[in-house]
């Protein structure tokens, strides 16, 4: 694998340039003179290339814009529909309408950027550019991979998304409409019960507590139409732990077995059978099947193909396999190519995949990549910060926040972790999606 | 994570943006009543501020009552003081709110 210096490439000149003009602002914010945020604006003609639109993106490219001037920024994106996907748990177990987490790009877009709406292709960091799918061949001097994760319908036998909302089969990731139709399937489930699967794949995947949301809520659900008794529920990790955080791994432990639900250790899903409604998990003791009524199916996760294929992915270590992006842990630049950046669920870090992480993550990708235009160290650093309000009820969830040492890292010191509250709930039903709109536009 | 004023009233700002034609025009009005009980010289006299009092007392008591409806549940989903506490605390910010929208429209209450 080649090595690359920020300063390699086809517009070491122009990189030169900006790099000295933002010597220069700094060494003037430097002496006190501009203490202001807004006007520390580092000057440059940079071209910045943003791959995604997603909340990363967004958030990036509104920080971006505010902290550059005169850069020449670029976003990349088909995606015209913008998606709260923190609320899609909600959607699926009936809480909300599926009209509350529909948005759009075009809101978040700030001014003066632009907007290809095309699909990242290829990714070639030797030659700092990258290929749409519509031919288009756009160059960069600095790069945000911010593309979001695939979710790897493929990855379960027998498993496409058009099976979602039929023969029992729900899904809540990706979008409105699996959301939406998981729901029908839960209704049902729970109006006339069954034996309920709820399966939880190998490896990252986004919103590590939404299959955990999912099952409470169903199994809350049932409790709520008078119908427990009629249901036999498991949860199916894919190891022997259910959740990373060990204090919050504990308290699942005992809060899923004492509502009934039945824990099948190392238990990956790696099969279906949707006319026979039968489910083939790979355990230590050779594959086992399962008869369902419901099956709550979480596919793998990965980095989506072309960044999965490109240089920038990770080639070695526990991120490989997912092709996850390479990038510094703590100053999310990617290691080889120091002109690229990356944040949200592309990147492979310990932690991470939420809507909180990206909140956290974006501003330090962002300082950085503005320190490195302007030829200074990266001192922002991303501790891992990542948060879940892990519902246990309609009503009632854990605040859960922590970093890469899975310490607790809570924002509100008067509320605890470890036990059930309203308030977490009150944030997630009328709060997190507004400070997820003030993320969108770069502002917390 | 850290909090900033800056985030908070984004964050703010993000959840009545639906509501900010109305919210422009409440506090547009406001203002105005409040030019105009300071130029006659009545703005919160005795008797406003007593009847605001209780107008913000009842945006209070009313937000607590109302408070968990609101999040799709019932009193019975409160696990624990820190509960109780924040939804006192936030119908105390209702109230106060309650006490300084009224003050300028009960200003105009002759002495």
């Amino acid at each position: 694998m080649s090595q690359k210096s920020s300063n390699a490439g086809p517009n070491h000149g122009r990189r030169k340039f900006l790099q000295v003009s933002g010597l220069g602002l700094a060494a003037t914010a430097g002496t006190g003179i501009m203490t202001s945020k807004a006007l520390a604006k580092v000057k440059t003609n940079a071209r910045v290339v943003i791959i995604g639109a997603g909340a990363a993106g967004l958030d990036a490219a509104n920080r971006l814009s505010r902290e550059l001037d005169g850069a020449q920024i670029t976003i990349i994106d088909s995606r015209v529909e913008h998606i709260y996907q923190p609320g899609l748990t909600l959607v699926a177990t009936g809480l909300w309408k599926a009209s509350k987490v529909m948005d759009e790009n075009a809101r978040y877009m700030p001014d003066g950027i632009d907007w290809i709406q095309a699909r990242v292709i290829e990714f070639d960091p030797e030659t700092n550019s990258v290929l749409t799918d519509t031919g288009q061949r756009v160059a960069y001097d600095y790069l945000m991979v911010t593309t979001g994760l695939q979710v790897n319908y493929s990855g379960v036998e027998g498993m496409s998304p058009e099976l979602i909302g039929q023969m029992g089969i729900g899904c809540v990731y990706d979008n409105p409409n699996h959301a939406t139709r998981t729901w029908n399937m839960i209704d049902q489930f729970t109006d006339v019960g069954g034996v309920g699967l709820f399966t939880r794949p190998r490896g990252p995947v986004k919103c590590a507590g939404a299959p955990l949301k999912v099952t409470m809520l169903s199994e809350d659900l049932l409790e709520r139409k008078g119908n427990r008794d009629k249901a036999q529920l498991f949860y199916t990790p894919p190891a022997k732990g259910l959740f990373s955080q060990p204090e919050i791994n504990e308290f699942l432990k005992e809060e899923l077995p004492s509502r009934g639900i039945s824990l099948l250790w190392d238990h990956p899903l790696v099969g279906i059978e949707p006319e026979l409604k039968r489910a083939t998990f790979e355990t230590p003791e050779g594959n086992q099947t399962l008869d369902y009524d419901f099956i709550h199916v979480v596919p793998p996760m990965q980095a989506p193909d072309p960044l999965a294929n490109s240089p920038l992915s990770w080639k070695t270590g526990r991120f490989a396999a997912g092709g996850w992006m390479e990038v510094d842990q703590h100053t999310l630049q990617h290691p080889r190519f120091q002109n690229v950046f990356g944040s949200g669920d592309c990147v492979g870090t310990p932690v991470g995949k939420t809507a909180a992480s990206v909140k956290a993550q974006v501003p330090v990708a962002v300082a950085n990549m503005v320190s490195s235009i302007a030829d200074r160290e990266l001192s922002a650093r991303y501790n891992g910060y990542t948060s879940c309000p892990l519902v246990t009820r309609k009503g009632q969830a854990l605040l859960v926040e922590f970093d890469y040492d899975l310490k607790m890292v809570p924002s509100f010191p008067f509320v605890n972790p470890y036990e059930k509250h309203w308030f977490p709930w009150m944030l997630k039903d009328r709060m997190l999606h507004a400070a997820y709109n003030a993320m969108l536009r770069g502002r917390v | 994570m850290a909090f900033s004023i800056v985030g908070i009233l984004a964050v703010l700002l993000e959840a009545f943006r639906p509501l900010i034609p109305l919210i422009v025009a409440v506090v547009v009005a406001d203002i105005a009543l409040l030019a105009y009980t300071v130029s006659k010289g009545q703005f919160a006299h005795a008797k406003a501020r007593r009847l605001s009092l209780w107008a913000g007392a009842a945006f209070m008591v009313g937000a607590f009552l109302v408070g968990p409806s609101l999040t799709q549940v019932t009193f019975g989903s409160f696990l624990s003081i820190t509960d109780w506490v924040m939804l006192g605390a936030m119908s105390v910010g209702v109230g106060i709110a309650g006490f300084v929208l009224t003050l300028p429209m009960t200003s105009l209450i002759k002495f």
